[in-house]
C-alpha cells in the first residue's frame, strides 16, 4: 500500500546541470526540511510506523489468542494455540448482537454515501455551473453552517426527533448527513470548476438539458473526486460514535462503535472478545483505506487547502 | 455596458427573457434546493431553539420553563463545580495535546518527504490511525494503558520498573488520553504538513546551502517560516476539535477516574442524557461555542505576529 505522493510533479522544476554523484545525496539534502541522512531517516520512519500500527498488529494478535494467553505476563506476538473461539464469543452471546451492528453499521453507512453523494453532487453543479438568484446568498449560507459546532444543533434535533417517533430509529443517522453536508459540496463544487465550460457549452448548444450535461459529462468526469468524498463518508459514517450514542438505546439498533463501547462498559477485562470486536470495527476502514489511499490523501490534503 | 443595458430594455423580447430568469432561478434552485434545505433544516435553524432554552429548565420534552439567566448563573458561581472543572480537564488536554501533536507532524512530514524507497508504505502506515474508530482506538489503548497486563506496563517490567496504574490516577489517566490523541491523530497532521511542504521553494533552500547554511539552520530558517500557515491551520482545527473531545475519554476513563478526565462535552452529554437538564446543557453548548469563538479570534490576533504569508 502506498500514500499518493503530495509533492509538486517535477516538470515544474527547471532543468538543473547534473550535480556530483554523492551517496548522502547533495540533491536530496536540499528537499525542504531534509535535515537528517537517508540511513537514519530510514530508522526514525521505520520506528514511527510500527509505533504507530503496533497497537493494531497487537490487537488483530490477540483477537487470535486463548483467554489465558491474552493476559500472559510474557507476552508473545503469534497466537499459539490459534483461536477462533473470541469471534465465536461476539457472535454467539446472546447478549449483544455483534453481526447486527456489522449489519447496522454496513447499510447506514452504504446509504449515506449513495445519498450524500448524489445530494452533494447536485448542489456543487449548481454552485458551480448554474447562474440564477441566491447562489451565492445561499453559498455563504452553506459556509456559516461550518463554522457552527455539532453541539449547537443537537438538543434541539434530540427533542425534535423524540417528538416524532424518531429515536431509536436510524433516521438521524441517515437523513441527515445526506441532506446536510457542506463539506462535501464544496469538495465537488471546487472539482466542478476544474472542468472546462466548454464543454457545457457544446452540449448546450446541441441541444442537451443541465441535468443531461450533469449526469453525463459532469459526473463521468469527476469520477476521482466522488471517489474522495465517497471513502471519506465511509470512514466518518462507519466510526461515528457521538450520534448513535445519544440517539440509540434499543441495542438490536446499535451501531459497531455504541456496540464496542457498551459491550467494554458490561466487562471491561474480556480482552480476548474485545480485542476481536476492535479488529471487527477497524478492518473495514483499513481496507477501504488500503484500496483508496490516494483518495483519501487527496480529501485530507484538501481539508488543509480548502 | 450602458449601450447594451439600453439595447436590452428595448428588446421586445424582454418578457420572454424574464419568463427564462424564473426559468434560471427555478432550475439553479432545483440543483441547490436538496443541500441548502438539509443544511438550514438539521444545521443552521436547531442553533435558534438552543439559544432561547439556554435561558429555561427544560427536560427535553415538556415545554420549557423560562428561567431567564439562571443556567448562566449556575455556571458562573460556581454552583456547579464540574463546570469549572472541566473547563480546566479541556485545557489540560489542549495545551498537552495541540502542541505536542503538531510538533510530531511537522518531524514526521519532514521525515517522510523524501524520496527514498518504501517511503509511500511509511507514510500510509503513520496514516492508518487516523481512519481507525475512536473507540476501537480507546479499546486497544485502554488495553495497553491497563496497570497489570498492559503492554507498557510489560516492557517496563522488562527493565525492572514498576510501572504506574496508568488510568487510576487523575495525572496519569489524563496523559494516556493525550497520548492516545497524539498517536491517533499523528497522520492527520502528518499529511497536512506534507502538503504545506510542497509550498517552501527550492531555489531558496538551495540559495541557503550555498551561502554554508547547515541543516538545521536551513530548516529553522527556511522551511519552517514557510510552514507557519500550514501550521496555524492545525493550530486552529486541532484546537477546536480538542475542546470537543469525547469519544475517547468516554471508552479509555470514562472521564474518571474521580472526574480527573472529566472534560467539557463529558459534561454537557452528561447534563442532557443522564440529568435531562436540557436547558442547562443547552446554555453549556452556547458557552462553548462564545469560547471557540474567543479562541479562534485570539489565535487569529497572534497569528499576525508570527504566521508568514508568501
Amino acid at each position: 500500500m502506498t500514500v499518493e505522493d503530495t509533492r509538486a510533479p517535477e516538470r515544474i522544476a527547471p532543468p538543473r546541470p547534473p550535480l556530483p554523484v554523492d551517496d548522502t545525496g547533495d540533491e536530496r539534502r536540499r528537499r525542504a526540511g531534509r535535515i537528517i541522512g537517508p540511513t537514519a531517516t530510514y530508522v526514525v520512519c521505520v520506528l514511527a510506523a510500527l509505533i504507530a500500527i503496533g497497537p493494531f498488529v497487537w490487537m488483530l494478535s490477540s483477537s487470535f489468542k486463548e483467554p489465558g494467553d491474552v493476559i500472559s505476563l510474557t507476552p508473545h506476538l503469534l497466537p499459539n494455540p490459534f483461536t477462533l473461539d473470541n469471534y465465536a464469543y461476539l457472535v454467539n452471546n446472546g447478549v449483544l448482537p455483534f453481526i447486527r451492528f456489522l449489519g447496522n453499521s454496513a447499510y447506514i453507512t452504504v446509504l449515506v454515501i449513495i445519498g450524500r453523494l448524489m445530494v452533494c453532487a447536485l448542489g456543487a453543479y449548481g454552485f458551480a455551473r448554474l447562474q440564477f438568484r441566491g447562489r451565492d446568498a445561499a453559498f455563504g449560507l452553506l459556509l456559516a453552517s461550518l463554522m457552527i459546532p455539532d453541539m449547537l444543533m443537537v438538543l434541539p434535533l434530540y427533542s425534535a426527533y423524540v417528538k416524532a417517533g424518531l429515536i431509536d430509529t436510524h433516521f438521524p443517522l441517515i437523513i441527515p448527513p445526506i441532506v446536510a453536508n457542506t463539506f462535501g459540496t464544496f469538495l465537488l463544487r471546487q472539482f466542478f470548476m476544474t472542468i472546462p465550460k466548454e464543454y457545457d457549452e457544446a452540449a448546450l448548444v446541441d441541444g442537451a438539458s443541465h441535468f443531461r450535461i450533469f449526469v453525463s459529462i459532469i459526473l463521468p468526469l469527476s469520477k476521482p473526486a466522488l471517489a474522495t468524498l465517497a471513502v471519506l463518508t465511509f470512514v466518518n459514517v462507519w466510526n461515528d460514535f457521538f450520534g448513535p450514542l445519544v440517539y440509540l438505546s434499543d441495542v438490536n439498533k446499535f451501531t459497531v462503535p455504541v456496540g464496542l463501547a457498551f459491550f467494554q462498559t458490561q466487562d471491561s477485562t474480556q480482552y480476548g472478545p474485545l480485542m476481536a470486536g476492535a479488529t471487527l470495527a477497524i478492518i473495514p476502514t483499513v481496507l477501504v483505506f488500503v484500496f483508496a489511499q490516494k483518495y483519501f490523501t487527496r480529501g485530507i490534503s484538501m481539508t488543509g487547502i480548502k | 455596458m450602458t449601450a447594451a443595458q439600453t439595447l436590452r430594455v428595448r428588446d421586445p423580447a424582454t418578457a420572454d427573457q424574464r419568463r427564462g430568469g424564473r426559468r434560471r432561478n427555478l432550475r439553479g434552485w432545483m440543483f441547490i434546493g436538496p443541500v441548502v434545505l438539509g443544511t438550514l433544516l438539521f444545521n443552521v435553524i436547531p442553533v435558534l431553539p438552543t439559544l432561547v432554552t439556554s435561558f429555561t429548565d427544560w427536560d427535553g420534552l415538556a415545554a420549557p420553563k423560562f428561567t431567564g439567566t439562571a443556567n448562566y448563573k449556575e455556571m458562573f458561581s460556581g454552583q456547579d463545580p464540574l463546570f469549572g472543572k472541566s473547563l480546566i480537564n479541556t485545557a489540560i488536554y489542549t495545551i498537552g495535546y495541540v502542541p505536542v501533536g503538531i510538533i510530531i507532524g511537522i518531524a514526521l512530514a519532514v521525515l517522510v518527504n523524501n524520496r527514498l524507497r518504501g517511503m509511500a508504505v511509511i507514510r500510509a502506515l503513520i496514516f492508518l490511525p487516523y481512519v481507525t474508530s475512536l473507540v476501537a482506538v480507546g479499546v486497544v489503548s485502554r488495553w495497553v494503558f491497563s496497570d497489570q497486563y498492559g503492554v507498557i506496563n510489560a516492557v517496563l517490567a522488562s527493565f525492572g520498573i514498576t510501572g504506574p496504574h496508568w488510568l487510576g490516577e487523575p495525572g496519569s489517566a489524563m496523559a494516556a488520553v493525550i497520548v492516545t490523541a497524539i498517536w491517533a491523530n499523528m497522520g492527520f497532521n502528518m499529511i497536512i504538513v506534507l502538503a504545506g511542504l510542497q509550498g517552501v521553494p527550492e531555489t531558496l533552500i538551495e540559495a541557503a546551502t550555498l551561502d554554508g547554511a547547515g541543516r538545521f539552520s536551513r530548516f529553522f530558517h527556511v522551511t519552517l517560516p514557510f510552514l507557519t500557515p500550514t501550521i496555524f491551520l492545525l493550530l486552529i482545527l486541532q484546537t477546536i476539535g480538542s475542546f470537543q473531545v469525547f469519544a475517547l475519554v468516554l471508552v479509555m476513563t470514562g472521564g474518571g477516574p474521580g472526574d480527573g478526565t472529566y472534560v467539557y462535552i463529558y459534561h454537557l452529554w452528561y447534563e442532557a442524557f443522564s440529568l435531562r437538564r436540557m436547558g442547562y446543557a443547552s446554555a453549556l453548548a452556547i458557552v462553548l461555542f462564545v469560547v471557540l469563538l474567543a479562541v479562534t479570534w485570539i489565535q487569529n490576533r497572534l497569528s499576525k505576529r508570527w504566521v508568514f504569508y508568501q
